[in-house]
């Protein structure tokens, strides 16, 4: 169960941040996404940079503090290192304040993760496969990835079912 | 206490059952884990949602295909991303391990590579450049088109394959319940049979609980209510037990006692070291002196010091602590203290029976002693001068003497065998000669009642015994004197029979038999007790103390036999002596004439009528007859002499001479003269004045023989042998006395032969009375009363020298002749010298006799 858990000294400066920062001067604080857009966020968060919504392009994820570990999965062979941001991390910037998170993907599918799933050591939004970007045709380019090998407890077939793979938004519902 | 525990059988049955429970449960956890394990880490998405997906992304793709058909840069841009999403979508099915068993299927995995070889073509045109894409358009819609029936085939394919393995797993988890249900049920009935197993043990225990504590409570209730003291000490002798009753006896309370050791709490301080010792030795090597031995009795001590007796029991067990000691105490003080009163009181009441007999034999001793010398005196008196009045007076007060003399001797007789003082002498004796002295000796008092008096003998009697004769003797003779008493005019039959036994012993059957008036069978065992007398004598008031019967029961209880009365036949008395007697080895073939007690005389016995005034002398001559098988009638004085001579016919008379009144010479005369049934009857003379021309006096009076006085037991047998049988040759008469070289103060033999053939008590009345005769002539010689009356003073001087020749006093003897012959013949008194004389011999004959009597 070789698995590794690397916690970028930005990720936790961000994470500090969040903490003692007033949700007013967080959304200020956003900025707004420079490059292609991979994730939209909208619903229940504090924080926006494009109307009602949050969008983040690759930067702004690598920026929220990257997180790594090695499992297997039942879609892919051999274990695989994934890298991304904790799905708490993304709540955490952005103030999200529901119960849920509806996630879709780009063909369409689309699921529900209960927001007590974003905790450490859990769920990441992945955007690196053994240290390479995801094309759409390899489920990219982001993931939602959990450490299946880490914790049986995601050998479920509805952690299976939530990690939704090539994900476009996240609406936060109350 | 019942069995709590389970079975043998219960303990296999359910250690099985366990092992099985064990077996099925870990197989069940394990089948059950593997499939939790495979239910709760899932190795599947929703597969077929993906394989369905996979169509609606090939419809996706076939509209992306036609809305690229405007050329539009963004549905371009849509064309790649949709078939990017079909790629990966199609790529997940090849790689993802869950649709591995997919490729199982032929039709699948032709439809996969269908599909795989259409992405092929498809990749180097969607990644080309716009225009390119633009013309393999219209081709890529074909083409998807036919990608999109295989998509269809994968999908069914898929859907048929899922559904068996759905249907697989559902049979399996439904065969996972229905095993895991059966193993429950299994499960559950092994658990109510061990259940039911605890059920009961639980329930015997209780009942084996409930006995405990009742045998427990039953226990403390005796050990508290024991009237004896319990103690139990465990193996150091340290007090685990103390009962009230011990709290009682020795004074500690429970609380000082528990734990306390025993030694110090009972045991005297000088036991101490015995007691510790006798622990050790029991506890090292077992050996026990005082467990287990019972009831002992012991010193204790009580918490005041005090040591009092007790009686312990003391036993030890084992238990589950080691050795106990169980000690059971009683405080034994006042048993003690009874039995000690009660010895006392025992040892008191035979010292005052003792102290009661002995005077008794003191009292009779005393009494008999005055009466002798009364009787003594009676004997002098009668031969002095005196009229028939006082004749008459004198011969009642001598008659009245004796009588009391007889009772007196019976009761010394009664309280000697009460003391055990039988004195038994064992002499070969002959019964036949024993039972001739019996009838001769009761001839008279028979025929005087008018009855006829039979021996039987049995001819298996042996003729020679051991046996105290003298005792038998009285013994019958009281039997048969008694029949005589009650009989008239009847019949007395003595007979004896003997059953022969081992070991040269004979049991003796006697019986005396009578015809007369019985016994009431209510007075049968009253009879043989002291002093009682029946009032149906005929001759009441004449004899008898009533001591008898209770002499005669104690001389046969003496002897080892038995005495008793029955019925006899015709209405009269059946006395019967029951007696063990020794045959001695040589009797069979032993001589009669050996014998040392009485023997058959020489010859037929005879019947003698003995006529003689002095009772001493009488006494003598009629013991020495009846010893020597004789059968004896006794007169007192001449005139009786003749009157019993007139009664009957008698083998033989022997005549006293010097008698008061009638003198022997008359007396003899008026027999022969009388022409009465003994004219012809030998008489023979009793003197001691055996002078030559006296002895012609009595021959010419018609008396046969002369027998000189002191009478001479060889001399009266030869007589007697000779009148028996004439043939006999004549042996010398003459007097014994011949030659009186040294006199002598007391003739032992002849004393001996005496003590022979009477019993000690009537040869001590003999003595005595010789003794109290002898007194009264030395007083009266030294004094001046009877030197007046020459004649009388003479006659008792003959009295007296006829006893003293009896009882062998030959120096008195003589001296008393040699006067009497120098009156009779020189007609000269006694001399102031002669009397000095007889005093001073009388002094040292005197002094010889009283040792005998001492």
């Amino acid at each position: 169960m070789a698995y590794s858990f690397h916690r970028h000294a930005s990720a936790a400066s961000v994470a500090v941040f969040t903490a003692l920062a007033p949700l007013t001067a967080l959304a200020d604080m956003l900025p707004a996404a420079t490059g292609e857009v991979l994730l939209t966020v909208r619903g229940a968060i504090a924080s926006t940079n494009d109307g009602d919504a949050a969008v983040f392009d690759r930067e702004m994820l690598e920026a929220l503090g990257a997180e790594s570990f090695e499992t297997t999965t039942i879609w892919t062979e051999g274990v695989q290192s994934f890298t991304g941001v904790p799905l708490n991390t993304v709540l955490d910037a952005l103030g999200a304040e529901g119960e849920t998170l509806r996630a879709i993907a780009l063909n369409d599918y689309a699921v529900e993760i209960p927001v007590s799933d974003a905790e450490e050591g859990g769920p990441i939004v992945a955007y690196l496969q053994n240290g390479a970007p995801m094309s759409v045709r390899e489920k990219g380019p982001l993931w939602v990835v959990y450490p299946y090998d880490a914790n049986t407890a995601y050998q479920t077939e509805q952690i299976y079912s939530r990690s939704i793979w090539q994900l476009v938004s996240i609406e936060v519902l109350p | 206490m019942p069995k709590v525990g389970w079975s043998r059988r219960s303990l296999a049955v359910f250690g099985l059952g366990l092992a099985l429970s064990i077996i099925l449960t870990g197989v069940l956890w394990f089948d059950v884990l593997r499939r939790v394990d495979e239910l709760t880490v899932t190795r599947s998405d929703n597969t077929q949602w993906t394989i369905s997906q996979l169509e609606v992304d090939t419809l996706r793709l076939a509209l992306a295909i036609d809305a690229a058909g405007t050329g539009e840069a963004e549905a371009m841009r849509a064309l790649r991303q949709r078939f990017d999403i079909f790629y990966s979508r199609f790529q997940t099915l090849g790689r993802a391990s869950v649709y591995r068993l997919l490729f199982d299927d032929a039709a699948y995995v032709r439809a996969y590579f269908e599909i795989d070889a259409f992405l092929d073509r498809q990749v180097p045109i969607i990644d080309g450049s716009d225009e390119d894409l633009r013309a393999a358009l219209s081709d890529m819609a074909a083409e998807t088109s036919a990608a999109h029936s295989a998509v269809r085939e994968m999908a069914l394919r898929g859907l048929h394959v899922f559904a068996e393995q759905s249907d697989r797993q559902r049979a399996e988890v439904v065969e996972l319940i229905l095993r895991t249900g059966l193993i429950t049920v299994f499960l559950l009935a092994i658990l109510a049979v061990v259940l039911l197993m605890m059920l009961q043990a639980g329930r015997r225990a209780d009942v084996a609980a409930k006995l405990s504590a009742e045998a427990n409570r039953n226990l403390a209730m005796i050990v508290n209510t024991s009237l004896d003291a319990i103690v139990v000490a465990d193996e150091n002798g340290l007090v685990r037990t103390f009962n009230p009753a011990a709290q009682t006896a020795f004074g500690w309370s429970r609380d000082e006692a528990i734990g306390r050791s025993m030694t110090e709490l009972m045991i005297p301080e000088h036991h101490h070291a015995a007691h510790e010792a006798g622990m050790k030795r029991f506890v090292e090597t077992g050996e026990a002196h005082v467990i287990g031995a019972g009831r002992v009795q012991l010193d204790a001590r009580h918490k005041n010091g005090r040591i009092f007796p007790v009686e312990l029991s003391l036993s030890t067990e084992r238990d589950e602590t080691g050795r106990i000691f169980v000690a059971f105490l009683r405080d034994i003080t006042h048993r003690r203290e009874a039995e000690d009163a009660l010895l006392s009181a025992r040892d008191d009441a035979l010292a005052a029976a003792r102290k009661k007999a002995e005077f008794l034999a003191v009292m009779s001793h005393e009494i008999r002693t005055p009466l002798n010398g009364m009787l003594g005196a009676v004997e002098l008196m009668a031969d002095g001068a005196l009229d028939a009045q006082q004749r008459r007076w004198l011969d009642t007060l001598r008659e009245s003497g004796e009588l009391l003399l007889r009772h007196v001797n019976d009761v010394l007789d009664l309280s000697r065998l009460e003391s055990g003082e039988a004195g038994l002498t064992f002499q070969k004796t002959d019964l036949r000669a024993v039972c001739d002295t019996v009838l001769e000796s009761q001839l008279s008092a028979a025929s005087a009642a008018g009855n006829r008096v039979t021996c039987d003998i049995d001819p298996d009697v042996p003729d020679i015994v051991l046996i105290d004769w003298r005792r038998l003797l009285q013994v019958l003779l009281n039997l048969v004197g008694n029949a005589n008493k009650f009989t008239r005019n009847g019949a007395v039959n003595l007979s004896i029979r003997s059953n022969p036994s081992i070991d040269g012993w004979v049991s003796l059957e006697i019986h005396v038999i009578d015809t007369g008036i019985g016994i009431p069978s209510a007075d049968r065992d009253r009879i043989f007790e002291e002093f009682v007398m029946l009032d149906s004598s005929y001759e009441r008031g004449a004899t008898g103390t009533g001591l008898g019967l209770a002499i005669s029961r104690r001389l046969v209880r003496a002897m080892g036999g038995e005495i008793d009365v029955l019925d006899a036949p015709g209405g009269g008395a059946d006395f019967r002596v029951l007696l063990d007697v020794d045959v001695p080895p040589d009797a069979a073939g032993a001589p009669a004439r050996k014998i040392d007690g009485p023997t058959a005389a020489k010859g037929p016995s005879l019947d003698v009528l003995l006529v003689e005034d002095n009772a001493i002398n009488r006494d003598i001559l009629g013991e020495m007859l009846r010893a020597d098988g004789h059968a004896v009638t006794m007169a007192f004085d001449g005139l009786d002499g003749v009157e019993q001579a007139g009664a009957r016919r008698f083998d033989l008379v022997l005549m006293d001479i010097s008698m008061p009144g009638l003198d022997g010479v008359e007396a003899a005369t008026m027999i022969i003269a009388g022409e009465g049934p003994n004219a012809l009857t030998p008489i023979v003379a009793v003197t001691a004045h055996a002078m030559p021309e006296e002895v012609d006096r009595f021959r010419r009076a018609g008396m046969l023989r002369t027998l000189t006085k002191p009478i001479d037991r060889a001399a009266l047998r030869q007589l007697l042998a000779e009148i028996a049988e004439p043939d006999t040759p004549l042996a010398s008469t003459a007097p014994t006395g011949a030659g009186h070289e040294a006199p002598i103060l007391m003739d032992d033999e002849r004393l001996a032969e005496l003590s022979e053939i009477m019993d000690d008590r009537r040869f001590l009345d003999l003595i005595e009375r010789f003794i109290a005769q002898g007194d009264a002539v030395a007083e009266a010689a030294d004094g001046e009363v009877l030197t007046s009356d020459p004649a009388a003073f003479i006659a008792v001087l003959h009295a007296l020298s006829g006893v003293s020749g009896m009882l062998g006093a030959k120096a008195l003897w003589e001296v008393l002749v040699a006067a009497e012959t120098r009156f009779q013949r020189d007609g000269k008194p006694v001399s102031t010298a002669d009397r000095k004389e007889l005093t001073r011999i009388w002094a040292d004959t005197r002094a010889a006799y009283a040792e005998l009597c001492d």
